[in-house]
């Protein structure tokens, strides 16, 4: 039997999320990203009318999208699709125009300064641990056990039982095919 | 700043110098394909085109995060990148306006003319329309992502060629005496001097209060085209009921657009004594050029402010 191609993918449950910043600490030690810049963070969401409001928070980071915006704008084709199906950028291909950043409708990436690398830093998914058979540096640090990830196309997998629970892709409407999907916060 | 907006000013600067050269180049060589424009108007139009160009691709190199790796984009092509397409049309276009111009200064017809009137034509075009594209291309800006900004653009980009033709025809003359000094004598055109007198400039002025009048039309149906869009609350939120609304309508409306064309106006109605007029005449060009960087600073900037609202857009 012909070995089937990985989609990595990944799901973060908000229901879970408690918002310690924990993953993007790690990211940042893990894939030694610049000063001020972050590859993953936590953004605060408020939801309802009051008197009946909630505030939750989420793990916030690249989307690694099948119909990527970001591919789609990169002149020099440096931001492109990994065999494994997430987005990654080329050092050696970009010229740091931002164009990707600009373009990305979740606004996911960030310009690295130009007395550093200079290039648009983003989750890579850590691809690099993934390859060896590891997690991510985000999923190992998570406290609450909010993030799974794990191969799509494999039926077997944590992450397949993960979205038979109700994981949703961000922003659908926008037609961009995420492989990152969230578990919304039910109140 | 520098975390906050990833487009600073040295695009608006890029994105203006880009029109001039184009507006300037499409009609200088609109002029010599329809053979009805004045022959003053043809030449300096030719002349101006490629330098403001090339000083915009030198912001453009400025304002990259990996300067160095700039040629990269020259190689490498991508068919869904708008910005890709600009990098071929801009690398072509200063070269085919240079060739243009030395064919203009030295008086060379035939076939080579006729080829590098319309590749110009095209170019020019081009490049005054792939200034909006490239904001407009991005479909998760509320501000950019519309495709009335390359109309706009591309007006404006006429309206201020056109001044940059009357300016530069101004002081054309002077700049010619001065470069006698360097430039061998058989090498000079057959004319002297261009004698771009009161005459011209009031013709281009009569154009030239049409393309304002036309840019207005179009600034109105981008403000309501806003209006109409879901997520167009945001867009007028940042360049026209806040953000950069000061900008917009006192630097582009008013200094830009209204005071221009009501001075033209005058102007034409021979409202104003000799020496006024003289001073009208070069304040009225000046304050089109003005307009036509706020336009470009408004719409580059008031994209950018519209991101971090955006995150939290679900």
């Amino acid at each position: 039997m012909a070995e089937q191609k990985k989609r990595w993918g990944k799901i973060v449950d908000l229901n879970k999320c408690v918002g310690c910043h924990a993953c993007s600490v790690a990211c940042l030690a893990e894939n030694k990203v610049p000063d001020k810049v972050y590859r993953t963070r936590i953004i605060e969401n408020e939801e309802g009318q009051y008197p009946n409001v909630v505030r939750y928070t989420e793990k916030y980071s690249c989307n690694h999208c099948q119909n990527a915006p970001c591919v789609k704008a990169c002149p020099t084709k440096a931001s492109h699709y990994t065999e494994w199906g997430t987005v990654d950028v080329k050092p050696e291909l970009c010229i740091g125009c931002g164009y990707c950043v600009l373009a990305c409708p979740y606004r996911v990436r960030m310009m690295s300064p130009r007395s550093n690398e200079g290039l648009p830093e983003k989750c890579s998914l850590c691809t690099h641990r993934l390859e060896q058979g590891q997690k991510p540096a985000c999923e190992t640090t998570c406290i609450a056990g909010a993030i799974v990830t794990g191969d799509l196309n494999d039926p077997s997998s944590e992450i397949n039982k993960w979205l038979g629970k109700g994981a949703v892709a961000r922003r659908p409407e926008l037609g961009t095919k995420p492989n990152v999907f969230i578990i919304p916060f039910r109140r | 700043m520098e975390h906050f907006f990833t487009w600073n000013y040295l695009i608006a600067i890029y994105l203006f110098l880009a029109g001039l050269s184009a507006g300037s180049a499409v009609i200088s060589s609109i002029g010599e394909i329809v053979n009805k424009a004045d022959e003053r108007v043809r030449r300096i139009g030719a002349y101006l085109a490629p330098f403001p160009v090339m000083l915009g691709l030198a912001c453009l190199v400025l304002d990259l995060h990996r300067p160095l790796n700039f040629y990269k984009v020259l190689i490498h092509y991508n068919p869904t990148s708008v910005m890709s397409w600009g990098a071929f049309f801009l690398l072509v276009f200063p070269i085919a306006a240079l060739a243009y111009a030395g064919l203009v200064y030295w008086n060379i017809n035939g076939t080579i003319r006729k080829v590098c009137t319309w590749l110009e034509l095209i170019l020019g075009v081009a490049v005054g329309i792939y200034a909006g594209l490239l904001l407009s291309a991005i479909y998760a800006n509320p501000v950019w992502s519309n495709s009335i900004i390359a109309v706009l653009f591309f007006v404006s980009a006429i309206s201020t060629g056109l001044c940059l033709i009357i300016i530069g025809g101004k002081i054309w003359d002077q700049t010619e005496e001065f470069l006698r000094g360097f430039i061998p004598e058989e090498l000079l055109p057959q004319a002297k001097s261009l004698n771009f007198d009161d005459v011209i400039t009031r013709n281009l002025l009569t154009i030239d209060i049409t393309v304002i009048l036309v840019e207005l039309l179009v600034i109105s149906t981008l403000i309501i085209s806003y209006a109409l869009q879901p997520t167009g609350y945001m867009a007028l939120g940042a360049i026209i009921t806040g953000g950069y609304y000061l900008l917009f309508w006192i630097g582009l409306i008013l200094l830009g657009l209204i005071a221009p064309l009501t001075l033209g106006i005058m102007e034409l109605q021979n409202r104003f004594d000799h020496s006024t007029s003289v001073l009208i005449s070069w304040a009225e060009p000046v304050m089109v050029l003005f307009g036509g960087f706020i336009l470009r600073y408004v719409i580059v900037y008031g994209g950018e402010i519209v991101y971090p609202i955006l995150t939290f857009y679900k």
